[in-house]
């Protein structure tokens, strides 16, 4: 029995150690590098004093939004190498390290080569290198070559082949993206480079020069002494303009970008949920009031992510695949946090935080471009996009919440009833953590309750907004028929339920069977073949 | 009384379960058949959702919901009209919630605060009967209400599809500064429409487009807008509106949105740029087209020019009147054009590349580019062959050009680069002055020397102030005003709006429906049902009181526990 306990100890603890490591390599974002690794250019002492000197809050103008230079960064640096940082430098000194020596990035071998077949394309030895420079691939006979071998190659192989090509392409055109001057006569129009001042107030072309050269003569020489002023004249000049980001939207958006809220957000729900979990091991009261007082700290920071996005985006953070997750997790954990405040039984907090954490984590390893704020498109600039995301996603939350509680009333039905909550020292049975069946089942009915609704009314204002948008309210979409396919399943349960006096397990499948269907209404239809198509697949 | 063994079926909730069943698995399959590429959206829709079938099923669902959201509405009414008395001590002494309440006062004081909380209170000798709620009974018959509405809309506009009352898909194309008096809807339904699938249909007025705008995030290829402005032209009634993405427009029942647009090379557009004379900033761009009023963004203002040259006149209006007029202004720059190539026989080859058919001159053409400032802007083909003479338009700033004739200077072997060939080129003004004839070598430049229209500048008047040169300088403005000055930026390309029209009757009732199911999960959740019996014993002074709630708020029950102390506390009194 005690060995027994023993091994059972440890896989819990495996567990936790295994949610722990993803959890924090999820949030270091630096991977491993390729073989081969060349050394890139690199300077500690210049890097310390670019960061001291304010550069990496500069604003960058960069596909429609001012981004701040460590963000641009990252977005650059994930385009050219694949990744967001390197070796352990500060993307903002290594952006400016490419920009300011050119030459040294060009012939460094930095690019990944990636697919096994470029390497008979780029007349390489195979795993001689798995890097290959800019220099070298965009000189005038390698590209004769490329485009010899390439007749006979493999769609596979041309498609990577594309990819490594406009990674040198994006380096090597790199300062015609550094756009940090606005443009004066166009308020709205795309800003300048650091040396293209005509029209720019004498001032400005005068600060911009400065802090050009400066950089310059920062990389060439290291002379670094003047680089913080300059920089603060530079800014001095620029925020006069009328367009330029204001200092608090900088700052919010440099905070953003270094610190993530989001990545704190499920550090602190991994918390939530060890305390919960230690709380129903051993029935400590005081470990309770601790798991919700975290869970609400993770609740205030998560809800402050959202803001931040709200404030910098000028929308609301919705308009994408990244964000609607993000934003139904939180929905997920204000029920979750209401229905244990209500309930009090401890292991819906465990399930919502555990649940948040599992996709908070997954999400946390989408690649950057998926993540970072964009401007609004045309066919989302509308208020409707706030009502009917807002309201169809809140549902989803709900829907999460009673897809939990049916697995929960599953195990417990498989597994059989216990009397009683034993504490971890004496139960060698995880499950017993669970609460009643009976329980499960109303709470599974309480969710469902409270996203049906919801998902009435965001059916309904998708429907408004589609008669504005599109001329039509309803037109049978995929995504529209998979909506309506998703609140048959859920009228189908209520009915079943209220009239028909459904109960347990019957309700608990139909619930998860409900469940599948909003996962193909938000993911199916747009990234499945056999189901996608239509006016909304741009989410 | 009984009922029918038919109605009972078509009105059992068991029923209407399995009709769900039913039409979510045939849902499932016309999704799938949407998503095939070959069959598409609208071949899913003539399968399965607008076929006979699947509308004898929704037609089913609403004889489903209809009976049975009669049957609970009749007995909501019946119970709202009717009192259910109880008079028997043993009823109160049953019940959870019966309670006994000592009266002295009588009957009358009790009722009184009963009738402070309840809606509804009857009285027959000493049994009371209240009630309050009773909306909360009728959530789902509301909700089917509001379904049947949805069905019913949907099938109005399927047969006005059909029927040709309403409108569904239909489109129009049209090029910026033109009108449409037609739209075009598909002839087979089964599949978009297309140029060989399309069915013309007219409007019964004009429509115009006015000036389309696609504005793209800064640095980005992101669409930031996408605007037209159209203008209805019915009879003398003229109406204007702006179409975006968010907003239609509407005109005689029909609904016009954007769905998607399209470069137009055969468009003669221009940007001019209107300039805040007193800060020297730019207001905005407007793309303008000859005769085409445009509105001026950020402003009242409607702006209109006679013609795309330098020189041509503009006005400005706000609500049909004019307030400032002048002539188009340009950049000092110096126009001139280069004789690059001479071809005999004019060939476009599959991969775009122009060349020469043959050494015989059966299509001579002529390759002139355009300069300003010594800078190539455009480059365009002009045909000696009169029936391909348009074709060489646009974008030669404000000139048109002609290519008349060609003569060889020299001796020359057979081939296309005629290096040694010279052509004869006539230059007018757009505003149909002739310039000019003038035979150029191949690679030679002619330079206009006459900058366009300094001298045809005149004064103009804005809105409170401003004053044109004629050297197409600007006065300073007085303090206080804010004028402005407009001045031609260069060509530009045009564009074919391409909208939907729709007109639906349906509408109406579908949101009319949307808005009852959401109505009616609120009536049921937030408003709960309770009775309240009650029966005072004469003999004892006492008053019996027992309450019934609907489902399992616990409002109600807290409610009438205050009502209760309340009473016992004022006996107590």
């Amino acid at each position: 029995m005690r060995a027994n306990q023993y091994v059972k100890k440890v896989v819990c603890l495996g567990i936790c150690g295994l949610l722990l490591w993803a959890v924090c390599y999820g949030a270091s974002g630096d991977k491993p590098l390729p073989k081969g690794e060349s050394a890139y250019p690199q300077n500690e002492a210049l890097e310390q004093a670019i960061l001291e000197s304010g550069l990496p809050k500069l604003a960058v103008q960069y596909d429609g939004m001012e981004e701040n230079l460590l963000s641009y960064a990252r977005l650059q640096l994930f385009k050219i190498l694949g990744r967001t940082k390197v070796k352990g430098q500060d993307p903002a000194y290594t952006i400016l390290s490419m920009l300011y020596e050119p030459e040294k990035w060009r012939e460094a071998r930095v690019l990944p080569i990636g697919n096994p077949g470029l390497y008979g394309l780029l007349g390489l030895q195979e795993e001689e290198d798995k890097l290959v420079s800019a220099a070298e691939l965009l000189d005038r006979v390698m590209m004769e070559q490329i485009r010899e071998r390439s007749r006979t190659a493999d769609p596979r192989t041309l498609r990577a082949l594309n990819i490594l090509l406009n990674r040198a392409h994006t380096l090597v055109h790199l300062p015609e993206t550094f756009l940090i001057l606005p443009n004066g006569e166009d308020p709205q129009g795309e800003w300048k480079t650091p040396l293209d001042t005509e029209g720019l107030t004498p001032e400005i072309a005068t600060a911009s020069s400065m802090l050009n050269r400066e950089l310059v003569s920062a990389f060439a020489e290291g002379r670094t002494e003047n680089l913080k002023p300059s920089m603060e004249r530079f800014l001095a000049t620029v925020e006069a303009e009328e367009q330029y980001p204001a200092q608090w939207r900088r700052g919010l958006h440099y905070f953003n970008t270094r610190v993530n809220p989001f990545r704190w957000t499920y550090m602190t729900y991994f918390v939530v949920l060890g305390l919960f979990a230690l709380h129903l091991g051993t029935q400590r009261r005081s470990l309770y009031v601790w798991a919700m007082a975290v869970l609400g700290l993770g609740f205030l920071i998560h809800t402050g992510g959202l803001v931040i996005r709200l404030l910098l985006a000028e929308r609301a953070p919705l308009s994408n695949m990244y964000e609607s997750i993000v934003f139904t997790i939180w929905g997920l954990m204000l029920l979750g946090g209401i229905l244990e405040l209500v309930y009090r039984r401890g292991f819906i907090g465990l399930s919502a935080a555990g649940f948040g954490l599992v996709v908070m984590v997954i999400v946390s390893f989408f690649p950057i471009h998926m993540t970072r704020i964009e401007p609004l498109r045309a066919v989302l600039n509308s208020s409707w996009l706030t009502y009917h995301v807002m309201t169809v996603m809140t549902s989803y939350s709900a829907f999460m919440l009673s897809f939990v509680f049916s697995l929960m009333y599953l195990v417990k039905d498989m597994t059989g009833e216990v009397e009683e909550t034993q504490p971890l020292v004496r139960s060698v049975k995880i499950w017993q953590w669970l609460p009643k069946k009976e329980t499960l089942d109303l709470l599974n009915y309480r969710a469902i309750q409270i996203g049906w609704p919801l998902l009435t009314f965001g059916i309904f204002s998708g429907a408004v907004w589609a008669n504005t948008a599109w001329g039509r309210a309803w037109g049978w979409d995929p995504k529209e028929t998979w909506s309506l396919i998703t609140w048959f399943i859920y009228t189908i349960f209520l009915h079943l339920r209220i009239r028909q006096g459904w109960r347990g397990r019957k309700t608990a499948l139909a619930a998860i069977v409900g469940f599948l269907a909003v996962l193909v209404t938000w993911f199916g239809v747009s990234y499945l073949r056999l189901l996608s198509g239509g006016l909304h697949s741009y989410v | 009384m009984k009922k029918h063994p038919i109605i009972k079926l078509l009105s059992s909730v068991l029923f209407g379960i399995v009709l769900l069943v039913a039409l979510t698995i045939v849902s499932i399959w016309g999704s799938l058949l949407s998503s095939n590429p070959n069959i598409g959206v609208e071949g899913a829709r003539e399968h399965v959702f607008n076929t006979w079938w699947y509308t004898a099923l929704l037609g089913l669902l609403v004889v489903n919901l209809v009976l049975c959201s009669w049957n609970r509405t009749v007995w909501a009414i019946k119970l709202w009209s009717r009192a259910s008395y109880q008079r028997g001590k043993g009823f109160y002494l049953r019940q959870k919630s019966g309670r006994q309440i000592a009266l002295d006062d009588g009957l009358e004081p009790a009722l009184q605060e009963l009738r402070r909380h309840y809606t509804t209170c009857r009285v027959e000798g000493n049994a009371v009967h209240a009630q309050k709620g009773l909306l909360g009974r009728l959530g789902a018959p509301v909700v089917h209400l509001g379904v049947v509405l949805v069905l019913v809309g949907g099938l109005v506009r399927m047969f006005g599809d059909h029927l040709g009352y309403a409108v569904f898909e239909g489109q129009v194309i049209i090029p910026e500064s033109e009108t449409v008096d037609s739209y075009y809807v598909r002839r087979d339904r089964t599949q978009p429409l297309s140029e060989k699938n399309f069915r013309k249909v007219p409007l019964g007025f004009q429509l115009r487009c006015l000036d389309f705008d696609e504005e793209k995030f800064p640095h980005s290829e992101v669409p930031r807008s996408y605007t037209s402005q159209v203008e209805v032209q019915d009879g003398d009634t003229r109406v204007r509106g702006t179409i975006t993405m968010a907003r239609p427009f509407n005109y005689m029942g029909y609904k016009f949105h954007q769905t998607s647009f399209a470069p137009n090379r055969q468009v003669e557009r221009a940007v001019v740029e209107i300039v805040d004379a007193r800060t020297q900033k730019r207001v905005t761009l407007v793309d303008i087209s000859p005769r085409t009023p445009v509105a001026v963004t950020n402003t009242p203002y409607w702006f209109e020019t006679k013609g795309l040259a330098g020189g041509s006149r503009w006005e400005l209006s706000q609500d049909g009147r004019v307030v400032a007029q002048g002539r188009l202004e340009r950049p000092r720059g110096r126009a001139s054009f280069i004789v690059e190539r001479l071809v005999s026989d004019f060939r476009i080859g599959a991969d775009r590349e122009v060349s020469s058919a043959s050494d015989e001159w059966n299509n001579p053409a002529v390759l002139i580019g355009y300069h300003e400032e010594d800078k190539r802007i455009d480059g365009n083909w002009f045909f000696y062959r009169p029936e391909f003479h348009q074709m060489g338009v646009a974008k030669q700033g404000d000139y048109d050009l002609e290519f008349v004739d060609y003569r060889s200077s020299a001796e020359e072997a057979p081939g296309e680069s005629r290096s040694a060939f010279e052509v004869e080129i006539r230059v007018s003004r757009k505003t149909g002055e002739k310039i000019g004839i003038y035979w150029l070598r191949i690679g030679e430049r002619l330079r206009m020397d006459k900058p366009y229209a300094e001298d045809e500048v005149t004064t103009g008047t804005l809105t409170g102030s401003e004053a044109v040169s004629s050297a197409g300088t600007r006065t300073a403005a007085s303090e206080g005003e804010s004028p402005f000055f407009v001045r031609y930026r260069g060509p530009t390309m045009g564009y074919d709006t391409i909208l939907g029209v729709v007109k639906d009757p349906s509408t109406p009732i579908t949101f009319a429906g949307c808005i009852l199911i959401v109505l009616g999960p609120l009536l049921a959740f937030f408003i709960t049902y309770r009775q309240l019996w009650g029966y005072y014993e004469t003999d004892e002074n006492r008053l019996y009181l027992a309450l019934s709630v609907q489902g399992r708020s616990e409002r109600p029950v807290k409610e009438y526990q205050r009502i209760v102390q309340r009473l016992q506390h004022r006996e107590e009194r």
